[in-house]
């Protein structure tokens, strides 16, 4: 047996009683029970022989036998399938009363985790295409930074996913912004995704059950970015019994408690602190004198009155702070809270949502005289109503629509001490709401042809109160070019946008383990990020599509084959996608974003397209396992504007930020047996566009670069490799006590991966540097523990 | 912002060895060749005549001292003109340098002035008018002693202003400054018992790009603003002179841009490489930019002499050794002149003593 390779002597838990009883002859007989090691419960049909005595015996539903055997030192077999053979050697010389405990079989893989990945047929079967599914208990054994597992890290594994690099928050799906992301969590919009200025994702692994990153089509019911949903579900507390979960490592402690209270309601609640000064402290420089911290945490309600309803409430909380050793501290913050009521009328299902969302982030000055904060908030209101039903044996039909308020603070100062010289300022806040409603009928024609058809109408208000400036026809808009200012009431629409957005999805059966998938999904964008940096930072805030500032509108077109190979052992898919992006958020060369009130003067529109193929292979069972994805694509972009002065590449069409041709990763496990496993990752992705000066000159005695062309030139590629060792102690899935722990390397060769490439001056020079953040192996260890 | 360097330094931890590296290393990226661009540096102020005008053409160097010196400009026509009808031509002075000629033509506030260029290939470029706004006097300056020194750079006098921002919004602010500062060389020698070239007096500018909107704090006292690092290489007097500039909001967001666009960290911080756009374009095609400015300001100064009082030790590192070149110090240093008592015109200006 393989397990052998690891053996060490099995722990055995054998409790013999003697009891007296005589008996006749030169025969005896045995009695006793058999039950489980772990769950104490009784086994029956387990296999009871003695090969002396040629006997054997099974047990009964007590796990009870009765083995008659010669008086002779005998070896008995205890045998079960799934469990380890257990044998005994005794030498009765009266009736005796065994108790044996047998224990599982290491399973290959835990059956929680077997349950939860879906149904492996589903990769042909499923209408479902570009998605990627990630399986929780997986994510933690796989390889870590500083022994955080982490979401977002997970998904840029998937074929599709990329990120700006280390440390940088947020994610791009098919060279889209990382603002083009909806991440739903229980539903609800969650504006800020990152921890530590993008180090980590602000949800830990462990408050979510499996999730599904929609890369193209995304279901009629949702709405509101153009490139991607990342939904995720809150964890639901268990119904058995009161679970706990603790995790530690180097950067932070996890704590999880989850259970029923009395039959009809369980909870789960937890959260992460972080202490990553304690690790910053290691290091010598300006480090040290940085400090930051942060936490996250969870707690979700669900109620069941009967088998079809449920009422669940879930609320959420991440809160950050990070300070720099000059004068500057940032802290944000996001709040959520959601009500949620599942039921079934007749034969329709329906549910409603009631959600609260909150990003909050402030950046203080804390220079003497100079206290200042400055504040970007942005907040959502939402109650949503779906229902489904099934109309026919082959279809289901679902409906539903949602009104959204959205409030929005696009920069506040104040000073922050009565000797501060700063003065107040606020931006006018916006406000808007969104009323959308959606159909969708998803339909087995026949049983190689299936069709999900659904349509969406989303209807976006830009309401008052509000000033607008006029800007003069014919001209570049700027402050001078103002000539009207426009006054707008509380409750007055001053622009309103809205269109259906058609999502249509086939699958025709090619064969039984092949199939033809197409897609296409438009969808519009009532909210950007203002950001004129490559990753999110804390600086950047939320703006609303107003007068001078359509929606983005986003097109994608996806077909795909996808078949299984041996059984469903493999899976293997490739897919092609094309995007056009209108209305995308750009910036005027020198514009100014933070506490600008003529903003919209400062911002271009542009108009992008992102294509690419992407081939993907998976053997998700078995000792090995692994998943080995490429993608080849493509993501451009282009300013629209009538004045060539603020054209950028003369008008012509250049890479994106997120425009990463070559992308190719894989992960690999495998099982060696007693709980341990092995896992790898091995990345390789092209690098990320970058501008480099054409020419310098010199203005006040020092070199400055000319950066006459954007995106012309590319950082060097990034390539990275991974491995981690896990232990997990669980031998069943329902085992209450058990430990997991990861042990991981990343970046094992120690390439030192740019994250930037600057140029800047010293002296009367301009020096081109290069800035690598996880330059090195990085080992760290993970210890979980549950009980 | 952000210095993200994060030296390498490994523990030997519970059971695991914690190496974390984050650092910036220099590199050689070769500058990619596009066609020379007109450059224009200049500027009018309410300071007397001559004003200076640099002509050059953007090329590949990465050092002040690499500029390849066929890149300057010498057979331009320059022209400074005001609203008033007044003009002033400008007449070649070095390499890439124009001086203006009209001795009468000064900076006044509230005035607009536009530069003409013409170059020897037919093209003219002109900058958009530039209004000279008024600028309010230095209250005072204030100095402090920052010991922080490295193998390049010795410990200094740091200078503050104070001033006060006028109630009317929109006022932008710039400062340069520059000191006279002992040095001291080896010196060479000039027969027995004779050295000279021991002791100089160097001019130092301040090289910072250093604005100020007073977008935040309008109306309210601009207090102890950073104007200066006077380095401490040898006992002695530091002749300190601020400068004051009012800007218009075109021009303050450009020399925001320079700053920003070459103070760069790397980080997640930094906004994208943008080129910087100036105010002067191609008479015969708009839309043609040349790089740089020419701006219009109006000028008020502050000097102070800096008397150090018992320096201490760890205040000198320079002086044991390594900021004492050998050599004559006039030639060793640029911009230095023997002379160790007050500079021409500076004999009764406030003296602050720093202990």
């Amino acid at each position: 047996m393989r397990y052998n390779v690891f053996a060490i002597a099995p722990i055995l838990y054998v409790l013999i009683l003697l009891s007296v009883s005589t008996s006749a002859q030169n025969t005896l007989s045995i009695k006793g029970q058999v039950i489980d090691f772990d769950t104490r419960l009784p086994l029956s049909g387990v296999s009871v022989s003695s090969k002396k005595s040629k006997t054997g015996v099974t047990s009964n539903e007590r796990g009870a036998f009765i083995l008659g055997i010669i008086i002779d030192e005998q070896e008995l077999f205890f045998s079960y399938l799934g469990y380890k053979t257990f044998s005994l050697t005794v030498y009765p010389l009266e009736d005796t009363l065994l108790h044996i405990a047998l224990k599982r079989n290491p399973p290959d893989e835990l059956p929680e985790i077997r349950v939860a990945s879906r149904n492996r047929k589903a990769n042909v079967a499923d209408l479902e295409m570009s998605t990627v599914t990630v399986s929780v208990a997986r994510l933690k054994k796989t390889p870590l930074v500083f022994g955080e597992s982490d979401i977002i890290k997970m998904l840029s594994l998937a074929a599709g996913v990329t990120t700006t690099g280390e440390g940088a928050g947020g994610f791009n799906v098919r060279g889209g912004n990382a603002d083009q992301n909806l991440v739903l969590l229980d539903e609800t919009p969650l504006f800020n995704t990152s921890h530590l200025l993008g180090f980590y994702s602000a949800i830990s692994p462990e408050a979510v059950r499996d999730f599904t990153l929609y890369k193209g089509s995304i279901p009629a019911r949702y709405g509101g970015r153009v490139a991607s949903l990342l939904a995720l579900d809150a964890r639901n507390g268990n119904d058995s019994a009161v679970r706990f979960t603790g995790t530690v490592s180097p950067v932070s402690g996890k704590f999880f408690a989850d259970g029923p209270v009395g039959k009809k309601i369980n909870f789960l609640i937890g959260g992460r602190v972080a202490y990553p000064k304690v690790m910053m402290n290691m290091f010598k420089g300006d480090i040290k004198k940085s400090n930051a911290f942060f936490y996250d945490g969870i707690a979700k309600l669900s109620y069941n009155p009967d088998l079809n309803s449920k009422l669940s409430l879930t609320l959420y909380r991440s809160y950050d702070f990070f300070k720099f050793p000059e004068d500057t501290s940032y802290h944000w913050q996001s709040n959520l809270a959601v009500l949620q009521w599942k039921s079934k009328i007749q034969n329709i299902n329906y549910q409603v949502i009631a959600n609260y969302s909150a990003f909050i982030s402030d950046i203080r000055g804390n220079r003497e005289k100079y206290e200042f904060n400055l504040r970007t908030a942005i907040d959502q209101k939402e109650v949503k109503l779906n229902f489904s039903a099934r109309v026919h044996r082959n279809a289901t039909f679902s409906w539903g629509g949602s009104t959204a308020y959205y409030s929005i603070n696009p920069g506040s100062n104040s000073p922050r001490a009565a000797s501060s010289v700063i003065n107040t300022f606020a931006m006018q806040k916006e406000t808007g709401n969104e009323l959308a409603g959606y159909i969708n009928n998803e339909w087995n024609i026949f049983s190689n042809l299936a069709i999900q058809a659904g349509v969406r109408y989303a209807s976006f208000s830009y309401k008052g109160p509000h000033s607008v400036y006029v800007y003069e026809a014919g001209y570049p808009m700027s402050k001078e070019t103002i000539y009207d200012t426009l006054i707008y009431t509380k409750g007055k629409i001053i622009k309103r946008y809205g269109g259906w957005e058609p999502r249509v999805a086939v699958n025709i059966g090619l064969d039984s383990n092949t199939s033809l998938k197409l897609s296409y999904n438009r969808s519009r964008q009532y909210l950007h990020l203002v950001s004129n940096t490559i990753a999110i930072t804390p600086v950047d805030y939320w703006k609303m599509s107003g007068p001078y500032t359509p929606p983005q509108l986003g097109d994608q077109v996806a077909a795909g084959i996808f078949r299984n190979f041996n059984n469903d052992m493999f899976e293997a898919s490739a897919e092609v996608y094309y995007k056009k992006v209108k209305n995308l958020v750009e910036y005027k060369k020198g514009a100014m974003l933070i506490l600008n009130p003529y903003i919209e003067s400062d911002l271009l529109p542009a108009n992008g397209k992102a294509y690419g193929i992407e081939v993907s292979a998976e053997k998700a069972s078995g000792i090995y396992t692994g998943h080995v994805a490429y993608t080849w694509s493509r993501s451009l972009h282009r300013v629209i504007t009538a004045f060539p002065l603020e054209m950028v590449n003369n008008g012509a069409y250049y890479p994106s930020n997120f425009d990463r041709p070559h992308n190719l990763s894989f992960t690999g496990r495998i099982l060696l047996g007693k709980g341990w496993s092995f896992a790898t990752n091995f990345v390789y992705i092209t690098g990320r566009p970058s501008s480099f000066p054409d020419g310098n000159y010199v203005i006040n005695d020092i070199v400055i670069p000319d950066y006459s062309m954007r995106n012309k030139d590319r950082l060097p590629d990034y390539h990275r490799l991974d491995a981690a060792f896990s232990y997990d102690s669980r031998r069943y899935a329902a085992q209450k006590k058990y430990s997991v722990i990861n042990i991981s390397l990343y970046n094992v060769y120690a390439r030192k991966n740019p994250y930037s490439l600057y140029f800047k001056k010293a002296g009367q020079g301009l020096y081109a540097y290069r800035l690598t953040v996880l330059g090195t192996i990085i080992p760290s260890i993970t210890w979980n523990y549950n009980f | 912002m952000v210095k993200f360097c994060w030296l390498p330094y490994s523990i030997l931890g519970f059971i695991f060895v914690f190496f974390f590296t984050a650092c910036e290393q220099e590199v050689e990226v070769p500058i990619r060749r596009v066609t020379p661009r007109l450059v224009v540096e200049g500027s009018i102020t309410t300071d007397p005549p001559p004003y200076t005008v640099k002509l050059m053409y953007s090329g590949q160097f990465t050092h002040t001292n690499a500029i390849p010196g066929e890149l300057y400009i010498n057979d331009a026509e320059v022209i400074l003109s005001d609203n008033a009808g007044g003009s002033t031509s400008f007449t070649r002075t070095s390499n890439g340098f124009y001086e203006s000629t009209d001795m009468d033509f000064s900076g006044e506030t509230g005035k607009t002035y536009q530069l003409t260029i013409k170059l020897s290939d037919g093209n003219t470029f002109q900058s958009k008018p530039e209004t000279i706004f008024p600028v309010p006097a230095i209250d005072s300056l204030s100095v402090e002693v920052d010991p922080m020194y490295t193998a390049r750079t010795p410990t200094g006098f740091l200078v503050y202003a104070n001033t006060n921002d006028p109630a009317t919004p929109g006022n932008y602010y710039r400062w340069t400054a520059e000191s006279m500062l002992p040095r001291k060389a080896t010196g060479v020698s000039c027969g027995f018992y004779c050295k000279i070239g021991e002791y100089c007096r160097q001019l130092r500018r301040s090289s910072a790009i250093n604005v100020l909107s007073d977008q935040s704090l309008n109306g309210k006292p601009i207090l102890h603003h950073w104007v200066h690092r006077s380095p401490i290489y040898w006992f002695g007097r530091h002749y300190i002179e601020v400068k004051q500039l009012s800007l218009s909001r075109e021009s303050f967001i450009f020399w925001q841009k320079v700053d920003e666009q070459t103070a760069r960290t790397g980080s997640i911080f930094d906004p994208l490489p943008a080129p910087l756009e100036g105010n002067i374009y191609n008479v015969h095609r708009p839309d043609e930019l040349a790089l740089g400015y020419f701006g219009a300001s109006a000028v008020s100064y502050k000097r102070i002499v800096i008397v150090p009082m018992y320096l201490k030790e760890h205040l000198l590192q320079g002086i044991t050794g390594i900021f004492i070149e050998e050599g004559d110090c006039s030639v060793l240093y640029p911009e230095a002149v023997y002379d160790l008592g007050a500079p021409p015109g500076w004999e009764n200006e406030e003296r602050l003593v720093v202990y």
